[in-house]
């Protein structure tokens, strides 16, 4: 008599969601329902962290950025030595890219995503470094994040979990209305009406769900509760959106800065953007922000001696006055940069600094524009509490992946990942 | 090591067995058990004499399951220790079982095999989209992904709940209600935009950079002459075309390039029109094509579909498709094999394209829609019924955004030529500077426009009682409570709301209530309406369809012979795709299939058209083993297989014609057959670069025979793959074979993995490993190109089983493996049990199994038999 085969039973007991969440490979956050305490008042969050990644889209000359020497003793590049007032708030990588990641221009898609072959058929994006920050912690400020763009709208850095781009705001004054502007009371109490109408309709299936309990045996009534428990958590949730909507929101005493939407007025758009940046980390009113610099290809950038379109001088190496025109731009772009950081670092936050609390990516999705290449990113991180004032240099031919920094990052957030995307672990050499 | 009587006389005192345990259970593991299993030892952790008897206790019922188990399976006690004799064996096992078995019955007599669960995304999508009659509603990507049990979604401990799936659930309600309610007032009106090939910027850059080719009627246009820019010399690029104009652009790239003009301004069916024709490009000359092309188009959210194009005579082919408002159309020559040309393939210099390939002359491509066949839509209908649509008068927001939604609208604009007034070199005369021949912006977004119209409705409240009730009737399983809707309703009424948002209201109640989101049956034989709600969400993944409602509602349903009838018909259903496609995606983890992707330098050949067919080839093989109702032999072997095209180009097998799956008949000595042999299943256990034959091994030991190995020892590091191809993965996994901790569980899983090592990490067959570099070089060529990988050690596949079965390749190893063909029956019949029903097989319900599976021999095991065996069978039919 042959064996029974033997029938797989699970050896498990009654295991945690979270377990077959893990298990099945399934990265899903879920939220910390502790943090349930709103932060409206500023300093109730022990040190709160921020994060805002910038990608210029058509680069910076590598060897105008890119530095000689390694470690904390490196020879300033012509492009950092525009910094060398921060050089000990910043660290500037080498030999970082996503792997996989081709397509020249379309890889600004994938510049928080990594997500491989953007120009393959059927390509799908993935979630971005922010957003998948704001699951966790967006619950924390008013806005979960910011999406911006400096150049024509409806493009960004930010894409959902489903692939979906989030568009970028491109006006500095509407952003500048939408963190300070008050609404008018009619929009206000329509926004709370509609999130009591969410509330009073969790309330609504709360009931009935209790109701439905009473007939059932006590596994399924422990399932059902587990419905219960959540819409009451979502309500929770509504009433606390709720109470951002009465809330004032923060005032400042400038004033919205202008549009600057000519086509070729880069420099004072990165600016004006820039600045609302500020504002809204200073306000607390978020604390993750994307901003793609992208300007298309045809338009001039208004800046002395520059007289060629942005995108045809980065082809144009050897011709003539070519290099000049294009150094004057990215030098313009990096002394915007300049003035951010030193922005972020006058505003004093429970005794360390705004950029001490802040860290600010600065990129490029393109490591050689000229030949389309998207190895050997130029990348700059500062701010965050790190380290800084090295250089730190990995293989050119053989690059680190940079999301393992968006790891880094990630967890300087608090929030408990060690993966994101193509990274294979943590970057090394980044210390706080 | 103890005295034996001594460690008697310390087990008396501490076995905590008490009286409920059989007393044969008692002697039987003092003698062969406690010795290593004890409070000091505890190997594998297990302490016997700490562990109770009391199998009302879900852990407790899972520790004494798993040792029944594993003594059942001889896995324990160890090899190294004496053997019990047969019939202490049989009297302990047999002992314990019946014990099992009684205390499982008890439980399902009380709770039932399943507990109250929730629909999956896939479920929950496939019922918005069918009560809505919105064939292509897409919500189930704003769901968070499932968790999985027992290998499937349809289990309530992989469901969980939680506050994101709530909002989720609450967002995903919106996005439907909003696709399901009329846009406007007035039908959209039908537009058709027609891009021509020489009007898609991209082509045009294409075509100056020497990658694509002008073409007039199918050739080489004759009077072209090109200058590409030149970005150092600051000279802009120019195209010289007297007459004849070229008609079509020839294209060789497999890259998507999205076509600027071809966007939805308005959800709805569009009908998407490629007119081309297949050609091939020989180092400068335009060749007739040899074969039929692919033309795939895409959206952000995923692939449309691939027309198939003739080669040489132009011919335009259609298809029909659902768009959202604001989808923009991609395409790309699913057929080529270059993503993209490198500096090699193109002569800056002459202005050479120095490669061969297939690619299409294409003429245009077209958009035609929305099309719809009522307006109101079918869709508004259910929600709102026949009330009347009476439009609101204009105000500034509707005014301003009608305006902008005119302008998002694919027109072509004038070049503009201003920045080239500053070039160094002029333009020659009759030229144009083809880098402006932007004749399509870039497509705006689609602004949202609020709603023109309201629905003026005598008795509201009364009407969306009905509509609700209607509503409910086909949604909630066990029916629904109006009050919280109707409370809805009446709120929105009293705010000032009018009929349409007072209805939003309400299904949004309606459809986030756990009356629609959770599936609750009672204990015992279950009632009709949950036996329709099983049966549509097994055979068709979705709720049950007016039919099944009233055979349902009128109590009929639970006869035999009804419902063998409607077994029947769902099988056959158009929708039964859907039972097909998430079935397979778990239980053969299909839905992994994208997880990896094959090294462009080893694996050229692979392509996205080739991973779209692999994975409907599985599907469709499925769906012809269900319809001729072939047995489980199939899982393994078969005489036929469905391909198209590229997959017969990959396997080297005759017989295909177009790029639609069709039956294939197989050679005697065909290495494929079955799902085992399979592209997309040998992918899915291969990662993008190499192959192992533990990971395989252990796929078919677990997905197909149903005996998954024990998990690896903590401590053992993967191994390595050595690219290099100096060593094989053979030889690497030596140490299993060496060392007996390890050989006992790898003399299992090695062998079937040595017989899949012929298939590559896309199924191809190979004789020989492909590495990077230290080999002989590769022959053929990538259209023209050197390829990039050489040719090294060869495969060595031969292995025997684990009773000593000699086999050299995966042709007799499957031979072997149908020697256990009940066992893959088996198998096929629990995973489709769980399937349908979200619990596993247990203790209680294994004699069930074991009737049907002697009732389904006579039948050959066959797939549609075992469907209609569990039908029948109380798994099926109690809760």
């Amino acid at each position: 008599m042959t064996a029974m085969k033997p029938i797989h039973v699970s050896t498990q007991p009654r295991l945690s969601r979270r377990h077959f969440l893990r298990a099945a490979g399934v990265s899903l956050s879920l939220p910390m329902l502790e943090a349930m305490t709103p932060a409206f008042a500023k300093g109730s969050d022990a040190k709160p962290r921020r994060m805002v990644a910038v990608c210029t889209d058509l680069g910076m000359m590598p060897d105008m950025f890119f530095p000689k020497g390694t470690g904390k003793d490196y020879t300033l590049s012509p492009y950092l030595n525009l910094l060398k007032d921060h050089r000990s708030d910043f660290t500037v990588f080498s030999g970082v890219s996503h792997p996989e990641v081709d397509g020249a221009h379309a890889a600004d898609k994938c510049f928080l995503t990594a997500a491989p072959h953007p120009t393959r058929g059927g390509f799908r994006n993935t979630i971005s470094l922010d957003q998948l920050a704001a699951q966790q912690i967006g619950h924390l400020t008013r806005f979960p994040s910011l999406t911006l763009v400096v150049g024509p709208a409806n493009t960004s850095l930010s894409w959902t979990s489903d692939g979906v781009q989030i568009p970028g705001e491109n006006r500095a004054s509407k952003l500048f209305d939408r963190l300070f502007f008050q609404g008018s009371k009619a929009e206000i109490e329509a926004q709370i009406q509609r999130l009591r109408e969410g509330r009073s309709l969790m309330d609504a299936v709360a009931d009935r769900t209790r109701s439905l309990q009473r007939d059932l045996g006590p596994r399924d009534k422990e399932r059902l509760d587990q419905y219960f428990t959540a819409v009451r958590d979502f309500e929770k949730r509504l009433a606390q959106s709720e109470a951002w909507e009465t809330q004032p929101k923060p005032q400042v005493s400038t004033k919205a800065p202008a549009d600057h939407l000519e086509p070729d007025a880069l420099i004072p758009r990165t600016r004006a953007m820039f600045e609302v940046v500020r504002l809204a980390l200073e306000t607390d009113s978020t604390r993750l922000i994307s901003v793609l610099i992208s300007q298309g290809f045809n338009p001039k950038v208004d800046l002395p001696g520059v007289t060629l379109p942005h995108h045809a001088l980065t082809h144009q190496g050897g011709a003539g006055d070519s290099r000049t025109q294009l150094r004057t731009i990215e030098e313009a772009q990096l002394k915007e940069l300049k003035t951010l950081i030193t922005g972020l670092k006058s505003v004093k936050e429970q005794g360390a600094t705004l950029l001490d609390r802040t860290m600010l990516l600065y990129g490029s999705n393109l490591g050689n524009a000229a030949t389309h290449g998207t190895t050997n990113l130029p990348t700059i991180l500062a701010g965050g509490g790190f380290k800084h004032g090295q250089h730190l240099a990995f293989d050119p031919k053989n690059n680190t992946p940079l999301c393992n920094l968006y790891v880094t990052m990630l967890q300087c957030l608090g929030i408990e990942v060690d993966k994101f995307s193509s990274s294979t672990g943590t970057l090394s050499g980044l210390k706080t | 090591m103890r005295l034996p009587f001594l460690a008697l006389l310390s087990l008396t005192q501490t076995l905590l067995l008490d009286a409920h345990a059989a007393e044969g259970s008692r002697s039987f593991l003092e003698k062969h058990c406690v010795e290593c299993h004890d409070a000091d030892v505890q190997k594998g952790d297990l302490d016997l004499t700490a562990l109770t008897f009391d199998l009302t206790q879900p852990l407790n019922f899972l520790e004494w399951a798993r040792v029944h188990d594993r003594v059942n399976a001889g896995e324990m006690p160890p090899p190294k220790k004496a053997r019990p004799e047969a019939g202490e064996l049989e009297g302990f096992l047999g002992g314990l079982r019946s014990q099992l078995v009684e205390a499982d019955s008890q439980r399902q007599a009380v709770e039932g095999r399943t507990e109250l669960r929730r629909l999956n995304r896939v479920e929950y999508e496939n019922s918005l989209r069918d009560l809505l009659k919105l064939p292509a509603l897409a919500v189930k990507d704003v769901l968070p992904a499932d968790g999985e049990a027992f290998g499937f979604a349809k289990a309530s401990v992989a469901l969980d709940f939680s506050h994101v799936q709530v909002g989720r659930f609450m967002e995903a309600v919106d996005v439907a209600l909003r696709a399901a309610m009329a846009p406007s007032f007035e039908a959209p009106p039908r537009e058709k935009v027609r891009v021509l090939s020489r009007e898609m910027n991209l082509l045009m850059v294409q075509i100056q950079q020497r990658k694509a080719m002008p073409l007039v009627q199918g050739k080489l246009d004759p009077t072209w002459k090109v200058q590409p820019g030149n970005f150092k010399e600051r000279q802009a690029g120019w195209v010289h075309d007297p007459p004849p104009h070229f008609d079509a652009v020839g294209t060789f790239m497999n890259r998507s390039e999205r076509i600027n003009g071809l966007m939805a301004r308005y959800s709805g069916w569009h009908f998407l029109r490629v007119r081309a024709y297949g050609i091939r490009w020989n180092f400068g000359r335009v060749e007739p094509g040899t074969q039929p092309e692919a033309v795939s188009l895409y959206t952000d959210a995923g692939l449309l579909g691939t027309l198939e194009i003739q080669a040489n005579a132009p011919t335009t082919r259609e298809m029909k498709v659902w768009l959202n408002a604001g989808e923009r159309i991609s395409f790309s020559v699913a057929s080529a094999w270059h993503h993209n040309f490198n500096r090699i393939a193109m002569s800056r210099k002459t202005g050479e394209s120095r490669f061969e390939g297939n690619g299409v002359g294409l003429e245009w491509i077209e958009m035609e829609g929305p099309i719809h066949e009522q307006w109101p839509p079918a869709s508004h209908e259910v929600l709102f019924g026949d009330a009347k649509m009476s439009r609101l008068p204009d105000t500034e927001e509707m005014v301003k955004a009608r305006a902008e939604r005119l302008r998002a609208q694919p027109r072509k604009r004038p070049k503009d030529l201003s920045w080239t007034e500053k070039l160094v070199k002029p333009l020659p005369p009759d030229s144009q500077n083809i880098l402006n021949t932007r004749a399509f912006p870039q497509d705006g977004p689609v602004p949202n426009t609020p709603r023109d119209y309201t629905l003026a409705v005598p008795q509201p409240e009364a009407q969306a009682r009905r509509l609700l009730q209607r509503f409910a009737d086909g949604a909630c399983q066990q029916g629904a409570d109006l009050a919280p809707a109707m409370a809805a309703v009446r709120s929105q009424l009293q705010r000032g709301g009018d009929f349409v948002e007072a209805m939003l209201d309400g299904y949004r109640a309606l459809l986030c209530s756990p009356d629609f989101l959770t599936l609750r049956e009672e204990v015992g034989v279950l009632n009709d309406r949950a036996l329709a709600g099983r049966l549509s969400r097994f055979l068709i993944n979705s709720g049950p369809d007016d039919e099944l409602r009233a055979l349902a509602d009128q109590n009929k349903l639970h006869d035999a012979e009804t419902l063998r009838q409607q077994t029947e018909r769902l099988i056959n259903d158009p929708r039964s795709h859907r039972f097909h496609e998430h079935f397979l995606d778990y239980w053969l983890r299909l839905k992994d299939i994208t997880l990896t992707e094959p090294d462009e330098k080893l694996y050229p050949e692979f392509s996205q058209l080739l991973l779209e067919s692999m994975v409907k080839e599985t599907r469709r093989y499925f769906a012809e083993m269900l319809r001729r109702d072939l047995g489980a032999r199939h899982v393994v072997a078969s005489d036929f297989s469905m391909l198209n095209l590229p997959l017969a180009k990959l396997y080297g097998v005759p017989g295909a014609a177009g790029y639609e799956i069709a039956p294939v008949k197989l050679q005697q000595a065909s290495h494929r057959g079955g799902f085992i042999t399979q592209a997309s299943v040998l992918k899915v256990t291969a990662n993008g670069t190499t192959t192992s034959p533990v990971t395989r091994g252990t796929w078919l030991l677990t997905h197909i025979l149903g005996t998954p190995p024990p998990p690896p020892p903590p401590s053992v590091p993967a191994i390595e793959p050595d690219l290099s191809g100096v060593t094989t993965v053979r030889e690497q996994l030596t140490k299993h074979r060496e060392m007996e901790s390890c050989a006992a569980c790898h003399k299992l899983i090695d062998p079937p993995g040595f017989a899949f090592e012929n298939f590559d990490v896309m199924g191809g067959w190979r004789e020989r490993y492909r590495a990077i570099d230290k080999g002989d070089p590769a022959t053929g060529s990538k259209d023209g190109q050197a390829l990039e990988y050489e040719i090294a050690l060869p495969v060595e596949s031969a292995s025997e089983t684990k009773d000593g079965a000699k086999f050299a390749k995966i042709d007799d190893f499957r031979v072997l493996l149908l020697k256990d063909e009940e066992a893959i029956a088996r198998n096929l019949l629990r995973q489709l049990v769980i399937y349908a029903t979200g619990a596993d097989v247990g203790f209680a319900d294994s004699s069930k199994l074991d009737e049907m599976m002697s009732r389904l021999k006579s039948k050959g095991y066959g797939v549609r038999s075992m469907i209609h065996e569990i039908v029948q069978s109380p798994l099926f039919r109690n809760k």
